[in-house]
């Protein structure tokens, strides 16, 4: 099989992920962190949470905040930080991650929400998003990179120019995370959230959300922290106040192994080579007037990714023959995230995706070219 | 040939009517050939396997690829299923 979905989950994760994966489940279970810790044992939880702080330019590890993927840290912050009468200002790139807590809260009479509109290529104008500050705006959420075109939103020229700080900003880096170099403190962002299982190379399961000092969202769920336990109350202390329950550890295993290759591996020579990868895809298709790309913009910040239509033919038909009759392995629809397809010109049915990994070799994306370039002309 | 299983395939809208047909053997090209009884039969015999797709009126559409054990059925009710099942399968 060739495996193109990396931007919905990465496969193969490196072999040092597996390996340490099988070692901690072989071994006794033993955890520092909830007074536990059998003599020689490695603290996986503290370890990760300091390489991830390292990683994104944390200032403290206690902001790092485990959850179960990018959809808890999402939920945790819009859940955890909006009242009655809030307003809320959102993009049509965003992830049903977003978008749904978001609307649900809206039915509710909680909250009203402005959605900003992107170009044809999933770009914010960042104006855009400051002219729609009001009063009562409490929130921005804002997806770092959109998980359809791959376009990369400029982050800074929202945080500094912001009316004010009591306005939050929560960054989806679900697509950054692991793909581009992430600055949290120069991002001057209030929090962000990542899941493990894309570019981060960890288990399905994961994530995290980073909160900055002095922001105390209300915690999504409160229970044992293995430590405490007299108390009655959820401990208030970062980051026990939003790790309730028997944390994932072979999930953070994973990150920090995932976390450790990137970070030895150098992020933006990983980058470099899924690009190549992208512009190859392009060399090779572009002639064939019935492979329509779609929200492709070589002069943008882009991450590794290639959107693209077959004129006159379904996305379903073609991701199936990919599939099925060429063991290729491409996600076609909308990708979770419905507004943005308006702007692209593929609401009916959306798009078909093709995200390579650093571990995609030449052959499989000449491979996936000559198949595809079939499929357009035989249909 | 038999069914062996039925899974509901979920896609980005209303997946209800989308169905994963598992059959106890290989579809033939005898097989995908003799569909044209029932519908309107498209077969791409130049594909690194050979794709087929059948359109049964208003009723139903069928695809798969030829050496499957598999074949996917859009329904447009699902009432169609079963006759599916009795005029092609039985
Ligand atoms: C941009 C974006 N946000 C959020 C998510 C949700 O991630 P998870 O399902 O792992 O929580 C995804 C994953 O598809 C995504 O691409």
């Amino acid at each position: 099989m060739v495996y193109l979905n990396n931007c919905a989950t990465s496969y193969p994760k490196p072999i040092s992920v597996y390996e340490n994966i099988e070692k901690y489940i072989r071994n006794i279970p033993s955890d520092y962190s909830r007074s536990g810790g059998i003599n020689g044992s490695i603290d996986y939880i503290a370890k990760t949470r300091e390489i991830i702080a390292e990683m994104f330019s944390v200032k403290k590890a206690e902001q790092v905040i485990f959850t179960s993927g990018a959809t808890e840290a999402l939920n945790l912050v819009i859940k955890g930080v909006l009242y009655k009468g809030d307003h809320v200002i959102t993009t049509e790139t965003e992830h049903n991650s977003v978008l749904r807590p978001l609307k649900t809260l809206e039915q509710k009479g909680t909250i009203e929400i402005s959605i900003v509109e992107c170009d044809e290529y999933g770009f914010i104008e960042p104006s855009n998003i400051i002219n729609q500050i009001k009063g009562n705006t409490r929130l921005i959420v804002i997806n770092h990179a959109s998980n359809v075109t791959g376009t990369v939103q400029n982050i800074e020229a929202i945080t500094n120019n912001l009316p004010n700080r009591e306005i939050k900003i929560l960054l989806d880096a679900s697509q950054t995370a692991g793909n581009i170099p992430i600055n949290f403190s120069n991002l001057n962002i209030d929090y962000m959230a990542f899941t493990g299982h894309k570019y981060m190379y960890s288990l399905q399961g994961t994530g995290c959300l980073i909160i900055k000092e002095g922001n105390r969202p209300l915690p999504l769920k409160t229970g044992g922290t293995g430590v405490k336990s007299n108390l009655l109350y959820q401990p208030e202390e970062m980051p026990l106040y939003y790790e309730a329950g028997t944390p994932n550890i072979t999930g953070i295993v994973s990150l920090y192994y995932g976390a450790k290759y990137i970070i030895d591996s150098g992020i933006k020579n990983m980058l470099r080579i899924k690009k190549e990868h992208i512009k190859n895809i392009i060399k090779l298709t572009q002639s064939n007037p019935l492979i329509q790309p779609v929200g492709i913009n070589t002069n943008i910040e882009q991450l590794a990714v290639f959107n693209f239509t077959v004129k006159n033919v379904s996305v379903n038909d073609v991701s199936y023959i990919l599939e099925n009759s060429y063991k290729i392995v491409a996600r076609s629809g909308l990708h979770c995230a419905p507004l943005i397809h308006s702007k692209l010109g593929t609401q009916e049915e959306g798009t078909i995706r093709i995200s390579p990994s650093v571990f995609t070799t030449n052959e499989e994306i000449t491979y996936f070219c000559k198949a595809v370039n079939e499929i357009a002309n035989a249909l | 040939m038999r069914i062996t299983n039925i899974i509901n395939i979920d896609d980005c809208f209303d997946g209800s009517g989308i169905k994963e047909l598992c059959f106890d053997c290989e579809i033939t090209k005898d097989f995908i050939f003799s569909l044209t009884n029932h519908g309107t039969l498209k077969y791409f015999g130049d594909f690194a396997r050979p794709f087929y797709k059948l359109t049964v009126n208003d009723k139903y559409y069928i695809k798969g690829v030829e050496g499957n054990n598999t074949m996917r059925i859009f329904l447009q009710n699902q009432k169609y299923l079963n006759d599916f099942i009795q005029s092609v399968i039985q």
